[in-house]
Parts: C-alpha cells; sequence; structure tokens
C-alpha cells in the first residue's frame, strides 16, 4: 500500500471518530440538559456530573473541528468551575446559572446543527 | 530497535482513538488509560518512552499524575507533554512547573504534536535501577 492509500485510509478513520463522537454528544444530550435543569431548581448533586461531560465535549469538539460546539461547552465547563467553588450552588450568583442555561440551549442547538449538516 | 512506545492518558475514547490512529501512523506503539489511577499503573507496567497526558481525568488530575510520576525514581524521567482544552495561560506554567516536558492546548496541529513528541523523544534517557 503506498503512502498516499495509508493517509486517505487514516483520513476515513477519524472521520469515523469524528463522526460518533457527534453521534455520543448527540445521545447524552438530554442527561445533559436533565442535569442542567436540576442545578437551575436549586439541586447541585449533578454538577460533577455535568462537568465530566462539559469538559469531554470541551476537548473532543476542538481536536475534531466542532469549534461552536467546544466553545459553548468550554463556557459550560467555566461555568460550573465557578458554581463548585461556591459554598452552595443553589446560594451562587443567579447571573452564573442564568448563563449555564443559556449555554445548555446554545450547545443544544449547535449539536442540532452539527448533525443536520453531516 | 522496535517502535516507541507512548502511554495516552485520557478518558476521552473518541480522542484516544484518534491520536493512537495519528501516532500508530508516525510509527509509533501506543497504549492507554482512562483515569489517573490506572495511568499510573499503566506508566508503570508498560514502561513507555512517553506519555500524552489529559489534564482533567477522573480519580485524580493530571497534575496529581505528574506529581506522583516525577518522584518515581525509574518513570520520573519519562517525558510527559500535556495536551488539554484548559487555557493554557492558566495551566502550562504550573503543568511544567509540576514537571511537564510541554503544553499542547486542543486542538493540537498534528505537525506540531508529532514534532513535539519527536524532540521530547530524542531528548530522553531512560533511567535504569540497580539490580
Amino acid at each position: 500500500m503506498d503512502n498516499l492509500d495509508k493517509e486517505a485510509r487514516l483520513m476515513g478513520k477519524l472521520a469515523t471518530i469524528r463522526e460518533s463522537f457527534l453521534q455520543r454528544t448527540r445521545s447524552e444530550l438530554p442527561v445533559l440538559l436533565e442535569l442542567l435543569g436540576r442545578i437551575q431548581a436549586g439541586d447541585s448533586t449533578g454538577l460533577a456530573q455535568l462537568q465530566i461531560y462539559a469538559h469531554r465535549i470541551h476537548g473532543s469538539g476542538a481536536t475534531f473541528d466542532f469549534a461552536a460546539i467546544s466553545e459553548s461547552a468550554g463556557q459550560i465547563e467555566n461555568l460550573l468551575e465557578a458554581l463548585i467553588g461556591t459554598p452552595a450552588a443553589s446560594a451562587a450568583e443567579p447571573h452564573h446559572l442564568r448563563c449555564l442555561v443559556e449555554c445548555g440551549r446554545r450547545l443544544a442547538l449547535e449539536i442540532g446543527a452539527a448533525t443536520t449538516q453531516a | 530497535m522496535g517502535n516507541k512506545k507512548i502511554l495516552i492518558v485520557d478518558d476521552d475514547p473518541d480522542i484516544c482513538r484518534g491520536m493512537q490512529l495519528r501516532l500508530e501512523y508516525s510509527g509509533y506503539d501506543t497504549c492507554f488509560a482512562a483515569d489517573a489511577l490506572s495511568g499510573a499503573a499503566a506508566a508503570g507496567k508498560e514502561e513507555p518512552d512517553l506519555i500524552v497526558l489529559d489534564l482533567g481525568l477522573p480519580q485524580g488530575d493530571g497534575f496529581l499524575f505528574i506529581e506522583r510520576l516525577k518522584t518515581h525514581p525509574a518513570l520520573g524521567a519519562i517525558p510527559i507533554i500535556v495536551v488539554s482544552a484548559r487555557d493554557a495561560r492558566a495551566n502550562r506554567e504550573r503543568a511544567i512547573k509540576a514537571g511537564a516536558t510541554a503544553y499542547l492546548q486542543k486542538p493540537v496541529d498534528n505537525a506540531e504534536f508529532l514534532a513535539v513528541i519527536r524532540k521530547a523523544l530524542e531528548e530522553f534517557t531512560p533511567v535504569t535501577l540497580p539490580e
């Protein structure tokens, strides 16, 4: 197999992983939105789980060239870091919570848009 | 001489698989760990020539992993390349101070990634402990 063939096969495999990232992220979206709803309602038990989701989407989204998805997830990750640093999430600054929910909505829209384009 | 072995410590299977493909295409062998604890165990078992490390990990973050590894007599010299989506301004200096060889922010340019790995491997001399 020559180098061009090898590179084409590599690119094909990377495209499959990119698609798998998008599918997995889309399938996790309902859980992510539910966690956001719980946090908005003052339940802080899902903060750590949501942070894991946001971190993964932030890093992988950037790696697989989904810049908008990665940016929204990164904003969620930063907001969560600020919330986790407070004694109780329910007492956290309401502005942070509003931003968190807004970023979640935007992330859902961007995942939907990327799925449509794929 | 066999291929150089690279341990990838990242909890995201898509990232691991993507890195594996790129590294094996470039002639390296790879192995994986998905959290800080199993990463430390894999480093001892696999004795890699280099470690690619994410910072946000379950079971202790990447900084803890670096600090633990750097105090190990045999494994402490293994170069660690941090690849993270976290803001480089806030984390690069801390990672380098802890003992990382380089800090790359995701998304990583593939040519830069491979160049940093090549350079780190050239400069790495494994430590052999007396029997």
